[in-house]
């Protein structure tokens, strides 16, 4: 569970941003807590529009963007798990020795977007 | 440095992942099969397993063009051992990755493509964005584990373990029947017991000066028991031959028979504990399990009527 923040904090926008939506749903937090099989609760949802959570988890917002049909990835750039970068980093899915460096990581990407291509002709 | 358990994750996430483990196991066939067929479970993900090759042409295009994008490319194929690409559903593996190792590795990059939440790979894969690490981190934890869930069958692993009086040489044989790796077994053998029981996992041994041998603790795994009666145990950044578990490691041979080492509890009890050693190319491992105290009823005579 993620820890909750001193109340004196300003809420992060992601709070505010998923409360404007439901209300623009018009959906209740007890209708989203059915709407998620119970998945998230509407306590744990009041806190999180709130700003009482300072970081929902990725699953709760891939749970959240599937009730209110909205694209999954704003959501995951508005609660600051994916941002804009001059070095972009951590764009694929990989298992290394050590880590990549962003240029590697850049170069393994292009060689995965030919293969692709390779393989679509084909 | 020491890495973060694999057990980290929150309980929704380990019980969403187990769910997804589960209707993929039943969807392939999968369950009760020995060993656990990775081939038949990443067709019925509908991911396709490539072995990672370098394409010499497409390397003296990227060369042409800078010398120096060609090195990054060969060095990123250097140290990869696996890849999803997450838009043509395919699973790039090491072709020289250890065979032991290799259903394992599958499954982590199948855990890519099927926990959905994860789908965020092939959306930003072409903008200027970062993932933040943490939450990368996060994500290979929750592969890792759904692999073992899948390999190990859910509760399947845990129940035959359970058949057996404890033993570092249960999940050792266990890890044939699953097809699975010594260390995946080890992992899972200690993290679903009920036992108090701990798995340290070391780096191989470095012969030599100043302390006569090294090895440095990479991981240490503990059972849910073991994390409630031991949370505050601190434990050595690499053992030597001035700490006390130093004579467990097996220097020139292959296994370090059970011998009694005492820990201290959280609250400063001296416990005793059974320790095994095992080492393989790659770790050495020590598993701890507390000496079970049994506790005989006492049996009072019966009063006179």
């Amino acid at each position: 569970m993620t820890p909750p923040r001193p109340k004196d904090e300003l809420p992060p926008e992601i709070g505010k941003y998923l409360k404007e939506l439901r209300n623009s749903r018009g959906f209740s937090l007890r209708e989203v807590e059915r709407l998620t099989d119970g998945k998230i609760s509407n306590g744990y949802l009041s806190q999180l529009e709130n700003g009482e959570i300072a970081r929902p988890s990725a699953i709760m917002l891939h749970r959240l963007a599937a009730a209110y049909g909205v694209d999954y990835a704003v959501l995951m750039e508005r609660a600051g798990f994916v941002s804009e970068s001059e070095a972009p980093a951590n764009r694929a899915a990989t298992s290394v020795l050590g880590e990549l460096t962003q240029e590697e990581e850049e170069q393994l990407l292009n060689y995965l977007g030919y293969l692709r291509s390779q393989k679509s002709k084909k | 440095m020491m890495l973060a358990d694999d057990c980290s994750i929150s309980e929704d996430e380990a019980s969403t992942i187990r769910a997804e483990a589960d209707r993929l196991l039943r969807a392939a066939g999968a369950v009760g099969r020995f060993p656990t067929p990775v081939d038949e479970i990443m067709a019925a993900a509908k991911i396709q397993v490539v072995p990672i090759a370098l394409d010499e042409g497409y390397l003296a295009h990227v060369r042409h063009k800078a010398a120096e994008a060609g090195r990054a490319l060969l060095s990123a194929l250097s140290k990869v051992w696996g890849v999803f690409d997450p838009r043509a559903r395919v699973a790039f593996i090491d072709p020289d990755t250890p065979k032991e190792k290799l259903p394992f590795l599958k499954l982590h990059e199948g855990g890519h493509a099927v926990l959905p939440w994860q789908s965020i790979f092939g959306i930003f894969e072409d903008c200027r964005k970062t993932l933040d690490p943490e939450t990368k981190q996060v994500f290979e934890r929750q592969a890792n584990v759904f692999a073992s869930e899948l390999l190990f069958q859910l509760d399947g692993f845990t129940a035959e373990a359970s058949q057996s009086a404890f033993s570092i040489n249960v999940p050792l044989r266990l890890a044939k029947r699953y097809g699975a790796s010594a260390y995946a077994s080890l992992r899972r053998y200690v993290s679903h017991s009920n036992r108090t029981c701990v798995l340290i996992v070391l780096n191989p041994v470095v012969l030599g000066e100043p302390f006569g041998f090294s090895c440095s603790v990479r991981r240490v795994i503990s059972s849910p028991s073991f994390k409630r009666q031991f949370g505050r145990l601190s434990w050595p950044t690499a053992i030597t031959p001035d700490e006390s578990l130093c004579h467990m490691v097996p220097l020139h041979k292959r296994m370090t028979g059970a011998r009694k080492v005492k820990l201290t509890d959280d609250n400063g009890d001296r416990r005793a504990f059974i320790a095994e050693a095992f080492k393989t190319t790659h770790q050495v491992f020590i598993l701890l399990h507390a000496v079970e105290t049994n506790v005989h009823p006492l049996i009072l005579p019966a009063r006179p009527a």
